[in-house]
């Protein structure tokens, strides 16, 4: 069983990067701790340690961009938002999704 | 009574409890050990801890203690949680350095040379047979087998698979992977379960590859000889019957003196020994074709005409060396005699 367990949380781990870029897409800009909030309301648990350096990697990537915002409640927060390359991939990751879903359940 | 620190974190002061200060130090330390050095990934450290100072300021608690810190760690998780790769310098064409792992899915023994096909990119068959070529060298391949067998770690995880054939992990190779995967079906592996797989591997591969060799060079070499010596055995008889030269014939007068006896004699003892090679014959054939070539009845009557032969060859061949030597005993006895009278 370990296996298993090994290889589902891997696919996660593959998928976080999907589901960030899709989180960020849908509010436009978010900070982080928000992105964390969406995930786990869309039932995708993760440690929220997880998103920064994939947050650092995406924006390395030249996917995300983000703008520092003064906050009241503590130190200046980063808000990241989808460039015009992150949301071509985010196109294909999609396409690539809907394609993999079918081959997939097609194996029901 | 407890004693306090005082921190700065992302710019903001923080009193706190020194358990509470070791803990979050421990916890940074960590996180430091987890990245590199690089530019991004002090970047990272940075928004890790204004979150944490995001923390502790919406506690709105005058001082931190290790409660505080442990709900934030906890929120934040262990550094080894999180997932995949240090971001690196350059973006699309970052190439995994290739990992030396076993490779179970296609394995004949344990993987090793499966393993060793992926990362030098060579098929897996050529290392088999290299290997086993070494043992007709004085076996240092088993030895050398044995210990890549213990050092090496086999690959489990899908982001081990990908490592052992050289692929960055991103998110569209693990799902071909995953594709690839439900199309063989995901092979469930526990030690038993190895262990096992073990044991029905090296069956089989002695069964599917050693045996076949073992059997094809017995029989292989049992057809050849066997068919040498019975043409062999069939020349020899020509000669002995039909192409002793005439010379020779005066010389071994007895030969045609008795030539009856001779003939059945010298017929006699070939049947006894080409019978057999006949026989032997049609095994080593049937070893070959895996099956039998020969008909029981057939065996039988080779049996039969063996007997015959050799009963008869013997019976011949007795008379006759028993008359040979009366005549040389007479020849001699005449000789004396007339030794005698003069």
């Amino acid at each position: 069983m370990k296996e298993n367990e090994a290889m589902q949380l891997q696919i996660r781990k593959g998928l976080i990067e999907f589901c960030v870029l899709l989180a960020i897409k849908k509010k436009t800009k978010v900070y982080t701790s928000e992105i964390l909030e969406m995930l786990k309301k869309s039932n995708m648990i993760i440690v929220e340690g997880t998103l920064y350096p994939l947050l650092s990697r995406l924006k390395t990537q030249e996917l995300v961009d983000y703008d520092w915002e003064e906050s009241r409640s503590g130190p200046p927060r980063k808000y990241y938002s989808l460039t015009k390359k992150g949301e071509e991939q985010l196109g294909l990751l999609k396409k690539t999704w809907s394609s993999l879903i079918n081959s997939i359940e097609s194996l029901y | 009574m407890k004693t306090t620190t005082t921190i700065n974190l992302a710019n903001t002061p923080f009193i706190i409890d020194s358990d509470a200060f070791q803990l979050l130090s421990d916890y940074l330390e960590k996180l430091h050990h987890h990245f590199d050095t690089t530019a991004e990934s002090q970047e990272i450290i940075n928004d890790i801890e204004s979150r944490i100072a995001e923390h502790f300021l919406a506690t709105g608690k005058s001082i931190i203690n290790f409660q505080d810190v442990k709900e934030i760690t906890d929120i934040l998780g262990d550094p080894q949680q999180f997932g995949v790769d240090v971001p690196q310098e350059s973006s699309e064409s970052v190439r995994r350095n290739k990992q030396f792992f076993r490779n179970t899915d296609d394995t004949v023994i344990a993987g090793v040379a499966s393993g060793l096909g992926c990362y030098f990119g060579i098929d897996p068959v050529l290392i088999r047979i290299a290997f086993i070529a070494t043992v007709f060298v004085g076996g240092f391949g088993i030895v050398l087998y044995l210990i890549l067998w213990l050092i090496t770690p086999k690959a489990v995880t899908p982001s081990d698979r990908l490592a052992m054939q050289g692929d960055p992990i991103t998110l569209s190779n693990i799902a071909s992977m995953v594709q690839e995967k439900a199309k063989n079906g995901a092979v469930q592996e526990n030690v038993t379960g190895f262990l096992r797989e073990i044991i029905q591997k090296t069956g089989r591969f002695f069964e599917d590859k050693l045996l076949p060799m073992i059997r094809f060079v017995f029989g292989l070499g049992m057809v050849l000889s066997t068919l040498f010596f019975i043409i062999a055995g069939t020349v020899f008889l020509g000669v002995i019957l039909f192409g002793i030269p005439v010379v020779l014939l005066e010389e071994l007068s007895f030969i045609t003196l008795y030539q009856g006896l001779f003939t059945a004699t010298v017929i006699g003892g070939y049947v006894s020994v080409i019978i057999p090679l006949i026989i032997l014959f049609f095994i080593g054939f049937g070893i070959l074709k895996k099956k039998k070539v020969i008909q029981t009845g057939i065996m039988w009557v080779l049996f039969v005409i063996w007997c015959i032969g050799t009963i008869i060859g013997g019976i011949a061949g007795v008379r006759f060396a028993m008359n040979v030597i009366n005549d040389e005993i007479s020849v001699e006895q005449q000789e004396l005699v007339v030794q005698n009278e003069y």
